[in-house]
């Protein structure tokens, strides 16, 4: 379990009862059901589970960008905290300069063009992307736009970051830096933040806690903690407990993985 | 990653992100496209219509010669009715452009943004889009007397459609991601609008106007014909009534070079305003 530093800004998240039912052209699918979780402040929580197991809905739902069919989500004392979150494909809008996209979060907050440019340009200095400001997405690389995707989601300075399968449409290797940064990123502040991810042993590299999500409707059929030193790296693939843990979570969710697939338990 | 290492080493960063962004192809310079083959083609057929019509291969009443033409050409712009029935069909369609306009892009907006407008009014979209606009002339005459609130009004109704459906597309496709980044960054409504749904639907807007041009030239040229004492379409008809067949030619060319300016005219809009487009427009 991590120890607040002073240094935490992020909040605990309550999940209490929630339960998402959608519709759909063949009835009504549950996509989560009585789900019931406390993530500590300042922590690093993944979610990993096959596809179809709930684990984006409920990311949403913390995101407050979908709203469950019962349940209620909460924040401890802070009713409306500062969330950011960072998608699967980048989602920064075309027409925007790196810069202007970095600054969307302040200009919604109605800060002045100076200040929230100042302000993303520092940022994008500190993610060695500085130079790049003026570009617009299409002139960048998938790596970095997906690093100004994640300024964009920090500017703000949340409370509560939530990431969905951030680095999956990434290569391998810019996957392995970017892994790297974000530890960085999230050791400077401790946001709240959820993870989530179909890569089982980025899970535990990355987590403080791994949460695994399987079934329909979805269900947390593990809840492991993590207790490696920090910054963990490629080396700590090799580690008997991101072996163990890795093969312990793999067991959890293979059975729903074949069954996605039609193969044969 | 090369592009790191080039932040910390700054004069290696230029090439690294050459390198970086060539799978996306975006660095590509614009090339213009080559004119000489169609401008051959034109020569050609002009020589071969000016030495057939003089020489009397063909009917020189009907097919006066391009040189008739040219001096018919002259003559008009000296006398100044040429830029006066060019002026009366452009100003007719910018008014016809900023009221269809308009009207087409706010409804269009509300219709892609709303399933309960777009419920409410595509009906009336679906009855009214295929009807020839010229066909209630003659009642907008009635209601408005003669004169250019009819014309606009007939040539307005013509841009509208083009404006609103390809709007309301632009708008409807717009990526719901960038909605939820807008959710969760708490932008206002007129900032979603302004800055996401707009530019979203941007490249869609401008293939609508370019369309809407084309439709309004359409019905000004018709409208003209029936209902106006000057315009291109008045030009035309008035030379077919006096039977002064090369001044014919004159407005029809013009016209034609009308649409091509303004065919290019929106080119190179796309190119400014969109510049994020480049890459998938070609």
């Amino acid at each position: 379990m991590t120890t607040a530093a002073p240094h935490v800004v992020g909040v605990p998240i309550h999940i209490a009862g929630v339960t998402k039912t959608f519709e759909s052209a063949r009835g009504q699918v549950e996509a989560l059901e009585r789900l019931d979780l406390t993530i500590a402040p300042g922590s690093f929580v993944c979610l990993v589970g096959p596809s179809g197991c709930g684990k984006s809905t409920l990311l949403k739902i913390i995101a407050g960008l979908s709203t469950p069919t019962s349940g209620a989500v909460a924040f401890g004392a802070d009713r409306d905290p500062r969330t950011a979150m960072v998608f699967q494909d980048h989602g920064l809008f075309p027409w925007m300069t790196l810069q202007d996209n970095v600054a969307f979060g302040l200009e919604a907050a109605g800060i002045d063009r100076h200040s929230r440019r100042s302000s993303a340009e520092r940022l994008l200095d500190q993610l060695g992307l500085g130079e790049f400001g003026l570009r617009y997405p299409h002139e960048l690389s998938g790596g970095m736009r997906q690093r100004g995707a994640i300024a964009r989601a920090l500017l703000t300075r949340p409370q509560v970051l939530l990431m969905d399968e951030p680095f999956s449409a990434l290569d391998a290797q810019s996957k392995l830096v970017l892994q790297d940064e974000i530890q960085r990123l999230w050791a400077e502040h401790r946001q709240t933040v959820v993870y989530v991810t179909h890569d089982v042993e980025e899970a535990v590299i990355l987590g403080d806690r791994v949460l695994v999500m399987s079934g329909r409707p979805g269900q947390i059929v593990q809840d492991l903690e993590v207790d490696l030193p920090r910054p963990r790296d490629l080396r700590d693939k090799n580690s008997e407990e991101v072996r163990t843990k890795t093969w312990s979570i793999w067991k959890a969710i293979e059975g729903q993985v074949r069954r996605n697939l039609h193969l044969p338990s | 990653m090369e592009y790191m290492e080039g932040h910390r080493r700054p004069g290696a960063a230029e090439p690294a992100l050459t390198e970086l962004t060539t799978d996306t192809g975006v660095r590509r310079r614009f090339v213009m496209p080559s004119f000489t083959a169609p401008l051959l083609i034109a020569i050609i057929l002009l020589v071969a219509w000016q030495i057939g019509a003089t020489r009397g291969f063909i009917d020189s009443l009907h097919f006066p010669p391009p040189s008739t033409i040219a001096r018919a050409t002259w003559s008009t712009l000296a006398d100044g009715s040429l830029l006066t029935h060019l002026g009366a069909t452009t100003v007719r369609i910018l008014w016809a452009v900023a009221i269809g306009g308009f009207l087409g892009m706010v409804l269009g907006v509300a219709m892609g943004l709303s399933d309960r407008v777009r419920g409410a009014l595509d009906p009336f979209v679906g009855a009214l889009h295929p009807l020839p606009k010229i066909a209630v002339l003659p009642l907008l005459l009635v209601i408005f007397g003669i004169g250019d609130l009819p014309l606009i009004l007939i040539i307005a109704a013509g841009v509208t459609f083009p404006m609103l459906i390809n709007t309301m597309a632009g708008v409807s496709q717009i990526d719901p991601i960038h909605l939820d980044v807008a959710r969760i960054h708490r932008a206002g409504r007129w900032m979603v609008v302004r800055r996401v749904v707009i530019p979203a639907a941007a490249p869609s807007v401008l293939a609508g106007l370019r369309l809407a041009l084309n439709t309004a030239l359409l019905i000004a040229i018709a409208v003209e014909m029936v209902a106006a004492s000057s315009g291109l379409g008045e030009m035309i008809w008035m030379s077919w009534t006096t039977f002064r067949i090369e001044n014919i030619y004159v407005a029809v060319f013009t016209t034609i070079a009308f649409g091509l300016g303004v065919n290019l005219l929106i080119t190179l809009l796309t190119r400014i305003w969109i510049p994020w487009q480049r890459r998938e427009a070609r």
